[in-house]
């Protein structure tokens, strides 16, 4: 009774336990909870509170590794911009309309300013570059 | 969706987020535990564990891992995780022997009941062979639990066939009302085969 090939046996099994899983879920309630021990149902309650308190911690230690991880990245800088935030902050030390310019841009409107900075540095490293190489050519 | 059936098919279906599925479960009706620990009872012998270390694998997956359609009922959603671990229980074991530790066996009445007595298991590296053995030999169980009753074999025989209501209920000369009966039978059969959980 039990023949057939490896699919058969398991897609077999599976339909046992459908059906019975179909009579145990349409079972009436005052039928299925007439089979359950005195407490039990509190038993079960403290089952599901002990199994959501392991997930909480389990997304707690999940986080904290993530934490870990993101802080032990490193911050990588391209030298080009290191390089043009160094000539952005030596211009500003030697021109002092610029540097007071840029400081009522910063203070006016922060966001705009903070959106163009890497911009000006990126222009400041490009000229930057443009100079070594016309040095080099001499 | 019907009992037991994974409930992570599709992509693009809406799904709960983690936190609903646990204030879900966390609001289940004390029919509804009853109706948890019941399955879990059915399940558990299969995949030899314990019928509340089975519960807490569900939850952990319910919680954690497994995602579920927007309109599934937290039971259906439970129950069809614990047929999986079940069906997946094949796998544990034979982690088991390859770490080299204990394998847990549930033990039945064996050499009673039209259950053979246990064969040597030796350990096949293809998953494939223990999947086949694996359920094959879950099935026999399930077989031998309705061995000499004609009634329960033939109904077995039109599930297996994929046969329903009406053709089930020509199958078996019965009405609607005494079709449900004879299912119930059956699946109360099934069920009582194991009904304390796994020893061992």
């Amino acid at each position: 009774m039990s023949g057939g090939g490896a699919m058969d046996d398991r897609e077999k099994l599976s339909r046992l336990d459908d059906l019975v899983l179909a009579e145990i879920l349409s079972t009436p309630d005052d039928v299925i909870l007439a089979g359950i021990a005195p407490g039990k149902i509190d038993a079960l309650r403290q089952e599901i509170t002990t199994a959501r308190i392991k997930a909480g911690k389990g997304r707690m230690a999940d986080a904290k590794a993530s934490l870990v991880i993101d802080r032990a990245r490193p911050v990588v800088v391209s030298l080009d911009q290191a390089r043009g935030a160094t000539a952005l902050k030596a211009a500003r030390a030697q021109d002092r309309t610029l540097d007071q310019k840029l400081t009522m841009a910063a203070r006016s409107g922060g966001a705009d300013y903070e959106a163009d900075r890497p911009g000006i540095e990126e222009d400041l490293a490009e000229l930057e570059a443009w100079d070594d190489e016309d040095r080099g050519e001499r | 969706m019907g009992p037991g059936a994974q409930a992570d098919d599709g992509a693009d279906v809406p799904r709960y987020a983690p936190d609903e599925i646990i204030d879900a479960v966390g609001q289940l009706s004390p029919a509804e535990l009853a109706r948890i620990e019941d399955i879990s009872r059915y399940f558990a012998p299969r995949c030899a564990m314990q019928p509340e270390d089975l519960r807490q694998e569900a939850y952990a997956r319910a919680f954690g891992t497994r995602s579920c359609k927007v309109g599934t009922g937290m039971v259906d959603f439970l129950a069809g995780i614990m047929k999986s671990i079940a069906s997946d229980g094949y796998r544990s074991r034979k982690k088991a022997r390859e770490n080299g530790a204990l394998e847990v066996v549930y033990v039945e009445a064996y050499g009673a009941n039209g259950v053979p007595e246990p064969a040597f298991e030796a350990p096949s590296p293809e998953e494939a062979a223990l999947s086949r053995r694996y359920h094959g030999d879950a099935l026999a169980k399930a077989l031998a639990c309705i061995d000499g009753d004609e009634e329960l074999q033939l109904l077995a025989e039109g599930v297996f066939d994929g046969l329903r209501g009406k053709e089930l209920e020509d199958l078996l000369d019965k009405d609607t009302k005494g079709l449900a009966a004879v299912r119930k039978r059956l699946a109360r059969r099934l069920d009582a085969t194991f009904p304390n959980g796994v020893s061992v």
